[in-house]
């Protein structure tokens, strides 16, 4: 069984260095190109740089950039030393950082100029051996003896680094995940994982040698770390990168300038890009334009004939979660389509509808979404939460924590979550740590939070409150209570809804009853 | 400076959040509340573009650059006093 680097290292062996690897496009849509040729040259250094700050074989390495290739090349460089990379959000506040450093044991991490704004915090994190500044820019002034600045023109100019040895079972990266209860989860992936990507950059999304993909995820989503750094570094495809802010006026050009071929995006994008009227899109040549996919939230059929008529393309539906590892469920090209279903098994996926007994529903009817035991990509491990791992799977089966059912035709669609996660936009929010942040705050008694539907970002947390005696709701309260949360977590997690109640509705053993908070909202 | 804050306060009512019957304080935070979100920050620095002729670049748009219409208007006129539009 191959591993994530070797299967890197055979497509290095077949590319041409000078060809492009990445084309990096900024706000004002200018393009870098970056060859593959640098990628191992950059990564190399990088490599060979965490090596000499003492980054040992397992060690988790996180990244907490701006987006910019550097998280490519840092990324790869912790794969080279056998290390475990891990990509935060750019936008996280300090309690989603700390949880997440200290749930995964950061041993390593990569920041730039936020080390200003969060100096503090990381330094307080005793696991962190080494902090690794990459603006060159910008040098801090902190004399820490854990912090080294990372400067590509004066590393030592190698050419060449040795890989560690790794083995197909061996944690290859991470990816935190939002639960029900409790702090994210750090899910641990193993280089196993490395040839389910190849099949499904090859089999499901079916991008040819030469054609330019684009897949929009950040890599700090499972989406992104799988298939816009690992997919294109392991097939040798060439890929867009975008680092700007999301607009129609940003992404319609890159689409048709760069003539991208096969474009793998969200349907939250997909509805925004339908806020501009038709006769915008009438400006733009998307004859390139060869397939398109979405991931992270259901696609709805109006969005599906919405794609089809600009584009003149069909819009795959595809299925998977930060467990699952690679796509599980898919509508593949060349198959017909079923607008609003999320598609049929793919690669080695053996999705089931089970009932309450644990035995496969009849086709049509509800139940939970679970996948067989058994598949190449499936995680390793919750980082140090083994009895949480374990209680994900039950004879023989995972639980995907999704409602969905199967038709007679083999079709899945998707119903609804089996639990209390929020999918906003396709980021998944655990109410847990939204209510941690209100309930800090001196205005609030108690909170309950839970998923309002909304026709933009599929669902959107709303947070149901009651306020301390005396204390009035206004436009400045709940501005503050916004700001408290964007703060400490991010603005994803941030209420858009609040709602002010006389007591939150508990179970006697204390639970709130979300599904009675959400029927509230119906 | 007033008048800055009088068109921003109007345009992103109006424009940007379309919600001209909210009451929108010049001190109010924007961004760091989610009230203008990743979906419309595009949307806030092609307003300014247009109507001020100052050009935000995307990792200027976030709350530590500016996060009310007090410190936009702020921003804005250092921007055009210092000629970098």
């Amino acid at each position: 069984m191959e591993t994530i680097l070797s299967l890197y290292e055979k497509q290095m062996r077949t590319l041409k260095g000078t060809d492009t690897a990445i084309r990096w496009i900024d706000s004002s849509l200018s393009c870098q190109q970056i060859t593959w040729k640098e990628i191992e040259k950059e990564s190399n250094l990088r490599a060979d740089f965490l090596t000499k700050k003492q980054c040992q074989q397992g060690d988790h390495v996180f990244i907490f950039l701006q987006s910019s290739p550097e998280i490519w090349f840092f990324f790869l460089g912790a794969l080279k030393c056998g290390a475990v990379p891990c990509v935060l959000f750019p936008n996280f506040g300090e309690d989603a950082i700390r949880s997440r450093l200290i749930i995964g044991k950061a041993a390593c991490l990569i920041t730039d100029s936020s080390f200003k704004k969060f100096e503090a915090l990381f330094l307080s994190i005793s696991t962190i051996d080494a902090i690794i500044y990459v603006d060159e820019a910008e040098v801090p002034s902190s004399d820490n003896k854990r912090l080294h600045c990372f400067h590509s023109a004066s590393a030592s100019n190698i050419q060449h680094f040795t890989p560690r040895c790794v083995n197909p079972h061996d944690p290859a990266f991470m990816v935190f995940t939002s639960g029900s209860t409790g702090f994210p989860k750090a899910v641990i992936h193993a280089h196993r994982i490395g040839e389910s990507i190849q099949r499904s950059m090859q089999q499901v999304l079916q991008v040819e040698k030469h054609e330019l993909f684009w897949c929009t995820a950040h890599p700090a989503w499972i989406t992104g770390t799988v298939y816009s750094i690992l997919g294109p570094l392991l097939c040798g495809i060439e890929s867009v990168q975008y680092s700007g802010n999301f607009h129609a006026k940003r992404w319609m050009p890159i689409l048709q300038d760069q003539k991208v071929v096969v474009w793998y995006t969200a349907p939250t994008a997909f509805r925004s890009l339908m806020h501009e009227s038709p006769e915008f899109y009438k400006k733009f040549d998307f004859s390139a334009l060869k397939k398109i996919f979405s991931i992270g939230e259901p696609l709805n059929p109006v969005v599906y004939f919405w794609g089809k008529e600009i584009f003149n393309q069909d819009i795959h539906d595809t299925w998977f979660q930060t467990e699952a590892g690679t796509i599980r469920i898919a509508n593949v090209p060349g198959t017909a389509i079923k607008p609003g279903f999320m598609g049929k098994a793919v690669d080695d996926a053996m999705p089931v509808i089970l009932n309450e007994k644990n035995q496969a529903n009849q086709p049509n009817e509800v139940g939970r979404l679970c996948l067989k035991e058994g598949w190449e990509s499936c995680f390793i491990d919750y980082f140090e939460q083994r009895s949480a791992f374990a209680s994900k799977f039950q004879s023989g089966f995972y639980e995907t924590g999704d409602l969905a059912y199967q038709d007679d035709e083999g079709y899945f669609c998707f119903v609804g979550r089996d639990d209390d996660v929020i999918n906003t936009s396709g980021h998944l929010v655990g109410p847990f740590e939204v209510e941690s942040v209100l309930l800090a705050q001196d205005e609030i008694v108690d909170v309950g939070v839970t998923a309002a539907p909304d026709d933009l970002l599929y669902e959107k947390v709303a947070a149901f409150i009651v306020l301390k005696e005396n204390i009035i709701w206004s436009d400045k309260l709940e501005s503050k209570l916004r700001v408290a949360v964007t703060s400490h977590l991010s603005p994803i997690a941030t209420p858009k809804v609040f709602v002010i109640v006389d007591e939150i509705p508990r179970n006697n053993a204390g639970k709130i009853l979300r599904n009675v908070l959400r029927e509230r909202l119906k | 400076m007033n008048q800055t804050i009088e068109i921003l306060t109007e345009k992103i009512k109006n424009e940007i959040i379309q919600q001209p019957k909210r009451e929108l304080q010049f001190d109010e935070p924007l961004i760091s509340s989610g009230l203008i979100d990743s979906f419309n920050l595009v949307d806030l620095a092609l307003m300014v573009e247009e109507i001020f002729g100052v050009h935000i670049d995307d990792y200027e748009l976030n709350s530590d650059s500016f996060d009310t219409i007090e410190e936009l208007a702020m921003f804005i006129i250092e921007k055009q006093e210092s000629g970098i539009h």
